[in-house]
C-alpha cells in the first residue's frame, strides 16, 4: 500500500481533494474511523477518532 | 509599519529619479524600469549586511536605513542645486501598457482571478514558502538547517527573489487570515516581474528607435521576445530565475548607457555593482559569461578612453562592479562558512572550498524539469545577429561578447552532459540567456540592414509572425518522457512559443478555488499541534504544506508513485533522473 494509505488513522486530519489520484484509489482506507468535518465540490477534511 | 516602509522606498526612489546623473535628457521610462530593478537589487543588498552583522530584519530598521539614504541623497540634490531632466515619447506608455495588457492577459489565463494555483512544476511551492519563511523571521534563510524541506537547506535558496516577494509579505501582514492569502503575493510579484521584463526590453531597444517605425518593430520584437523564454520560465515557476534573466536586460540597458556616457562614473560604478551583486544572487550561472564578458569590456573601453589599460579608475571600476560582487555572491551562496562566521561565532574553515568542488562535480548533475530545445528556437534568430555583430561590433560589443562566451559554455556544459557531470536541467537553463542576447542582437542587425532598404526588416518580421501563427494553430511540440529520443529538428524554430500555448491551455491546476477553500478551513480551524496529511497528486501536496505551512519531510515518499494519465495522455518533455516526482 502506498505510504499515504498507511498514515490513515495515524494523523489526526486528513485533506483529500477529488481530483486526487490517491484518495480516489485508497478511499475506502483513508475513510475508515474517520467523520467529516468540512466539505466542498473539491474535496473535504476527514478527521480520525477513536485515535 | 509597513506604510511608513512603503513610503520610505517610495520617497527613495523618487530621490534616485530626481539625483542628477547627467546633464543631458534621458528617457523617464527606462530610468523607472532600471529603477525598480536596482530597487529589488538594493532590498538583497541591504538585507545581505543586516543578517552578516545578525542585525534583525524588520520593516522599522529597513525604513531607517532607507531614511538615511534619503537624506543623504536629499542634501546632494540641494547642495548641487540641480535635478535630472527628463524626455519622453508618449508612444512607448502606448507600447508599454499593450505589453503590460499582454502580461495580464497570459497571468489571467494561467491562474484566474482569484488567483488559483498553476505551476508547471511543484519547485514553486517551495520557494513560495522560502518567501513566507522570510517574511515571517529576522533575516536571511543562512542558518537554515540541511534537511529543512524536502532534504533541502533553505539557506541554498537566492535571495533576490525571496527578499522582495517576503518584503512585500511583510508589509502586508497581519494576522492569521491575511497570511493564508500570501500566495496571492507571490503569484502577483511573479506577474509583475513578467511586466517589468517586457518593460525593460522593450526601453532598451526604444533607446535606438529614431522614428516611430523602429518603434513599433522595437514593440513587436519585445512581444515576441516576452512570450518566449520569459514566459516559459514564467509558467514554471522559476521566479529567481525570472530575475536573473531581468538583471540581465538591466546590465544590457546599463552597458548601452555606460558607453553612450550617458551617467557619470560614480553612478555607473553603484548601477553595475548593485546589478552584478543582484545577478549572482538571483541565479549564478549566468555570472561565468556576463562577469567575463563585462570584464573584457570595461578593460577595453577604458583603455581606448584613458590611452592606458592599468590604470587607478579601471582597477576601480573592476573592483567595484565585479570583483566585490563576486566575492559577496561567492562567500553566500558557495562558501557560506566564510559569510556564516559572525552569525555562528566560530571560524571553522576545514571545509573550505568543498562546497566549490561539490558544485562543479555533484550539483550540476543534478536533474530536473524543465522545457528543453537545443537549437531550433535560435536558427531564426542568428542571421541579424551575426549582421549586428559583424557590422557594428563598436555598438554591440559588450552583448556580443555575452552571447558569444554564452554559447562556449553551453559547448562546455553540452560536453560535460556527454559525460554525466551536468544535467540537461542545467544545460537548458542556460538557454533562457542565450535567447535575450539573440533577440537583442537580431533587432540591431534589423536596424542595420532598414538603413539600406526599409522593406528587409519588416518582411522578416512578418515573415516570422505568419511561421509563429502557424504553428500556434497547427503545431504541436513533441512531448516526451524519454529524453533522449527527443527528435528536435530544424523546422521547429517557434517551438517555445507551441509549448507554452500548450502549457497555458492544457495543464491542470495545481490547485483550484475550492480546493484552496478546503486549505482555508483547515488554516482556521485545526490548531497547529493536530497532525495533518494532504491525499492528492503530488503538486496538491507540495502547495497544501507550504500554504498551511506544515512541511511533511515525508511527502516524497508518496510522491514516487505509478504515473497517472491526464487530459490526451500527453508526457511532458522532461529529463528523468533523480527527480523527486514524475509529470504525468
Amino acid at each position: 500500500m502506498m505510504y499515504v494509505g498507511k498514515r490513515a488513522g495515524k494523523v489526526d486530519y486528513m485533506i483529500y481533494f477529488n481530483r486526487g489520484y490517491f484518495y480516489n484509489y485508497y478511499k475506502d482506507v483513508l475513510t475508515e474511523n474517520a467523520e467529516i468535518v468540512y466539505e466542498n465540490e473539491a474535496g473535504g477534511i476527514l478527521k480520525y477518532i477513536n485515535q | 509599519m509597513g506604510i511608513i516602509y512603503c513610503i520610505t522606498l517610495i520617497i527613495l526612489f523618487i530621490n534616485y529619479l530626481l539625483i542628477r546623473k547627467t546633464e543631458e535628457k534621458i528617457d523617464i521610462l527606462k530610468q523607472i524600469a532600471l529603477g525598480f530593478i536596482l530597487l529589488f537589487c538594493y532590498n538583497a543588498f541591504i538585507c545581505y549586511v543586516l543578517t552578516f552583522f545578525t542585525i534583525p530584519i524588520t520593516l522599522l530598521i529597513l525604513s531607517i536605513i532607507n531614511l538615511v539614504f534619503i537624506v543623504i541623497l536629499s542634501i546632494y540634490i540641494i547642495k548641487t542645486k540641480k535635478i535630472q531632466s527628463y524626455k519622453i515619447q508618449k508612444i512607448d506608455i502606448l507600447y508599454i501598457a499593450i505589453l503590460g495588457i499582454a502580461c495580464l492577459l497570459v497571468a489571467y489565463i494561467n491562474f484566474g482571478f482569484p488567483f488559483e494555483i498553476k505551476y508547471e512544476t511543484g519547485d514553486p511551492s517551495v520557494h513560495y514558502l522560502t518567501s513566507e519563511k522570510f517574511a515571517d523571521g529576522n533575516g536571511l534563510l543562512m542558518m537554515s538547517h540541511p534537511d529543512d524541506v524536502y532534504g533541502v537547506s533553505l539557506r541554498t535558496k537566492k535571495i533576490l527573489s525571496y527578499v522582495n516577494s517576503g518584503l512585500i509579505m511583510k508589509i502586508c501582514s497581519g494576522n492569521e487570515t491575511s497570511s493564508f492569502y500570501n500566495y496571492n503575493i507571490f503569484i502577483g510579484f511573479a506577474i509583475f516581474v513578467l511586466f517589468l521584463t517586457a518593460y525593460m526590453f522593450y526601453s532598451t531597444l526604444a533607446g535606438f528607435a529614431k522614428n516611430n517605425k523602429i518603434r513599433f518593430l522595437a514593440f513587436i520584437v519585445s512581444l515576441l521576445y516576452t512570450m518566449g523564454y520569459p514566459l516559459n520560465s514564467f509558467l514554471f515557476g522559476f521566479e529567481y530565475f525570472s530575475m536573473g534573466i531581468l538583471i540581465l536586460e538591466a546590465i544590457i540597458a546599463s552597458v548601452d548607457i555606460y558607453r553612450k556616457k550617458e551617467i557619470t562614473y560614480k553612478h555607473n560604478l553603484l548601477v553595475f555593482f548593485l546589478l552584478n551583486f543582484g545577478l549572482f544572487n538571483a541565479y549564478y550561472m549566468f555570472v561565468p559569461y556576463v562577469y567575463s564578458a563585462l570584464w573584457i569590456y570595461f578593460c577595453y573601453e577604458e583603455y581606448k578612453r584613458q590611452n592606458k589599460l592599468f590604470t587607478k579608475k579601471t582597477f576601480v571600476i573592476l573592483f567595484v562592479t565585479l570583483l566585490l560582487p563576486f566575492a559577496l555572491g561567492y562567500i553566500y551562496n558557495i562558501e557560506y562558512s566564510i559569510y556564516g562566521i559572525i552569525i555562528s561565532r566560530t571560524i571553522d574553515l576545514s571545509n573550505l572550498f568543498k562546497n566549490s568542488d561539490n558544485l562543479i562535480n555533484e550539483k550540476f548533475a543534478v536533474e530536473g524539469y524543465i522545457y528543453i530545445n537545443l537549437f531550433s528556437n535560435m536558427i531564426l534568430l542568428l542571421p541579424y545577429s551575426i549582421i549586428a555583430i559583424w557590422k557594428n561590433w563598436k555598438e554591440n560589443k559588450a552583448v556580443a561578447l555575452m552571447t558569444i562566451f554564452n554559447i562556449l559554455f553551453i559547448i562546455l556544459l553540452f560536453i560535460g552532459n556527454k559525460f554525466d557531470k551536468v544535467s540537461d536541467y542545467y544545460l537548458s537553463k542556460n538557454y533562457f540567456a542565450l535567447s535575450l542576447f539573440l533577440f537583442y542582437l537580431t533587432y540591431k542587425g534589423l536596424l542595420i540592414t532598414y538603413e539600406k532598404s526599409r522593406y528587409i526588416p519588416s518582411i522578416c518580421i512578418v515573415a516570422y509572425i505568419v511561421i509563429l501563427i502557424i504553428t500556434l494553430l497547427f503545431g504541436n511540440t513533441e512531448i516526451t518522457d524519454e529524453i533522449k529520443n527527443i527528435k528536435e529538428n530544424a523546422l521547429q524554430v517557434t517551438d517555445i512559443y507551441v509549448a507554452n500555448k500548450k502549457i497555458l491551455l492544457e495543464s491542470p491546476k495545481d490547485l483550484t478555488k475550492e480546493e484552496i477553500e478546503i486549505l482555508k478551513y483547515a488554516k482556521e480551524n485545526i490548531s497547529e499541534d493536530r497532525l495533518i496529511e494532504v491525499a492528492g497528486n503530488p503538486e496538491q501536496g507540495y502547495w497544501a504544506y507550504s500554504i498551511l505551512q506544515r512541511i511533511n519531510n515525508d511527502e516524497p515518499k508518496y510522491s514516487r508513485r505509478k504515473k497517472v494519465k491526464y487530459k490526451d495522455d500527453v508526457c511532458w518533455k522532461k529529463s528523468r533522473k533523480s527527480r523527486l516526482y514524475d509529470i504525468f
